[in-house]
């Protein structure tokens, strides 16, 4: 069953009174329970991709289907609700808050939500556990290496359970050990039945995906 | 989430410094703004509780005064019975018929010096300990009950003489005499202190008492009535009430007399210290509003990732400004409340302790709830609003645009 689907998805920017086509034409339906690899050189619209799946991105014309809802038919106040329950974010960089511990980092996204904010601390606790970080609960982020707060950010993706993880460029900053550490952990989320959406430079990848996708020339084109 | 926000603001260094400097400012918000206010009442107080608040210094209109330069001033004679019968008027007396002198309570630590003042029944104090005068009563003063007999103004080291031990006694007050021999010689009087005052109502020097009509009058007429013989002096009119003194005025014109306020406000004083109590409050008021904005700024170009960031994880709109007003309302309360600390250390453990006057002696320094009040409402609300703005500005675009912009 498709969590996330594209429907004729087109996308292309103005300059100058002249439009630029990025993506043309994309059709693809994504599953609860695999591991998908979006790859393609620089500039060929990777993250303008994974920018319109979880709606920060308008685009052009077409449909995103996000568990059965248009997201054309959201308005800020559902696309907030969608990403605090049903999407989980990944960055290159991170983008922890300095000034709270790993344990705090990840209950934050919690505090919003109704249904885990009472638990939030002990769900914490479990999420570190499974990123293998129980014991660096009470760091902050400048005394954690690149590999740890990329796992740590995991773990917030996960707070509030969501169905879709979406990563972009997850292991950009990252050695290869880290690297590999960090595909394991989202290889068995998606084991776990979570619909796994990673788009990444690294042929590493291929490793742990289970569809790959070459986005070239606009175009999503299955490997 | 306003938990974790306030635990993030306190891990930042940087919001400490803000915190300290927004107290300083705020502290500097509220002693101008007290200083103020002290000093518009000290200059109310002097008017309304002193008995020159409502006198008038009276003398000839001009007009007699032109007639009487040619002729001289020795026959001219105020109709004090015409001057008394005005409303409101409760007495009239020679403007040099209150003295000062020394007295025999010198010793190391005082000059002896005392002030008599006019005392009758509209002038003497509500709240006396003791007695009053009464009739035709002669050699007996009224005392302030925190006793400086001394012509230097009290200061923090002075002591006072506790009245309660030197009523009933006397003491002897010395002048001259210059109708026994007209190059004067030494004349005392003694007076008993029958009953004490408290000065600092009145705002009264606290070496001041208050003497009979009569007295005052029979040490004139052998003293200063003799030097002054010939020249036009000038009379003093005690009105019921500040009010009533433009009436008073009006009718003294009729009389061919022209009167004008015995107290009179120091106005380059007075435009002087506002001055200086105004430029502090801009200044301070400047401050806030400057490092409001610089925080602001710097939350903001820092925090555009930041934003983006709490979009990301599902925060809306609403709760991303929640977020940041929760920040700078916790920032300027705690500033507010340890400048509201600090000034209630400044006044009950210094200016109080210490006693250190405002300005004159009579006049302490009080805390008035309505100016901390305006001072918080610089301190927070205008840092909040700052905030507001800022916040609104960088999510007037669709969270959307705002996140990828971020990101």
């Amino acid at each position: 069953m498709s969590v996330v689907e594209l429907i004729n998805i087109e996308k292309s920017y103005s300059l100058k009174n002249h439009e630029i086509p990025v993506l043309k034409n994309i059709n693809v339906k994504f599953e609860n329970g695999k591991f998908y690899a979006i790859m393609g050189h620089s500039g060929s619209g990777k993250s303008t991709l994974i920018s319109i799946i979880d709606g920060i991105e308008p685009y052009t014309s077409g449909k995103v289907i996000i568990n059965k809802k248009d997201l054309s038919d959201m308005n800020n106040k559902e696309k907030s609700f969608m990403r605090n329950n049903e999407i989980g974010i990944i960055f290159q960089d991170f983008f922890l808050d300095n000034y709270l511990t790993a344990l705090e980092n990840i209950v934050f996204p919690m505090t919003i939500n109704d249904k885990y904010k009472k638990s939030a601390n002990k769900r914490a606790l479990e999420l570190l556990k499974k990123v293998e970080l129980e014991n660096r609960s009470n760091h902050f982020p400048k005394e954690l290496s690149g590999g740890e707060k990329q796992r740590v950010a995991i773990a917030r993706a996960l707070a509030n359970d969501p169905n879709i993880i979406i990563a972009d460029e997850p292991t950009g900053n990252l050695d290869e050990e880290n690297e590999s550490k960090i595909f394991s952990v989202l290889k068995r989320l998606s084991q776990e039945g979570k619909c796994v959406i990673v788009v990444s430079h690294s042929n590493e990848i291929l490793k742990y995906a289970d569809v790959f996708y070459e986005l070239k020339e606009g175009s999503l084109i299955e490997k | 989430m306003i938990k974790l926000t306030i635990k993030k603001l306190f891990r930042n260094k940087v919001n400490i410094t803000m915190i300290i400097i927004f107290a300083i400012c705020s502290l500097t918000l509220t002693g101008a703004l007290m200083f103020e206010k002290n000093y518009i009442q000290m200059q109310k107080d002097d008017f309304d509780k002193n008995v020159d608040g409502r006198t008038l210094l009276v003398s000839p209109s001009k007009k007699i005064i032109e007639e009487l330069s040619e002729s001289g001033f020795e026959n001219y004679e105020y109709d004090y019975k015409s001057i008394l019968a005005i409303k409101h008027i409760q007495a009239v007396f020679d403007s040099n018929l209150e003295t000062f002198g020394e007295t025999t309570l010198k010793n190391d630590d005082y000059d002896g010096y005392v002030n008599f003042r006019y005392g009758n029944e509209y002038t003497l104090p509500n709240n006396i300990k003791g007695e009053k005068f009464s009739g035709n009563d002669s050699g007996v003063v009224i005392c302030p009950k925190n006793f400086y007999p001394d012509s230097n103004d009290i200061t923090s080291d002075s002591k006072y003489i506790d009245g309660e031990t030197l009523l009933n006694t006397t003491f002897d007050f010395t002048y001259k005499d210059y109708v026994t021999n007209s190059k004067g010689i030494n004349r005392t009087k003694t007076f008993k202190i029958i009953g004490l005052y408290d000065n600092t109502v009145l705002k009264e020097k606290s070496n001041t008492c208050f003497a009979t009509a009569k007295d005052l009058q029979e040490m004139y007429d052998v003293e200063l009535a003799v030097l002054n013989k010939g020249a036009l002096m000038s009379i003093n009119v005690i009105v019921d009430d500040i009010k009533n003194l433009p009436y008073v005025k009006e009718e003294l014109t009729k009389l061919n007399l022209r009167g004008s306020d015995k107290l009179v406000i120091d106005n380059n004083a007075v435009s002087g210290l506002r001055v200086i109590s105004y430029t502090c409050i801009v200044f301070a008021i400047i401050m806030i509003i400057g490092i409001t904005i610089t925080y602001m700024k710097k939350r903001n170009i820092m925090n555009k990732k930041e934003i983006g960031v709490f979009s990301s994880l599902g925060f809306s709109s609403l709760q991303i400004q929640t977020i940041y007003m929760v920040d700078i309302l916790v920032l300027s309360a705690i500033s507010t409340i340890i400048s509201t600390i600090l000034s209630f250390v400044v006044y009950f453990f210094i200016l109080k302790k210490y006693e250190i006057y405002f300005i004159n002696a009579l006049y302490q320094p009080k805390l008035y709830i309505l100016r901390y009040l305006l001072a918080y409402l610089v301190t927070i609300i205008v840092p909040l609003l700052i905030n507001y703005v800022f916040t609104r500005s960088s999510l007037k675009n669709s969270d959307n645009y705002l996140m990828k912009e971020a990101l």
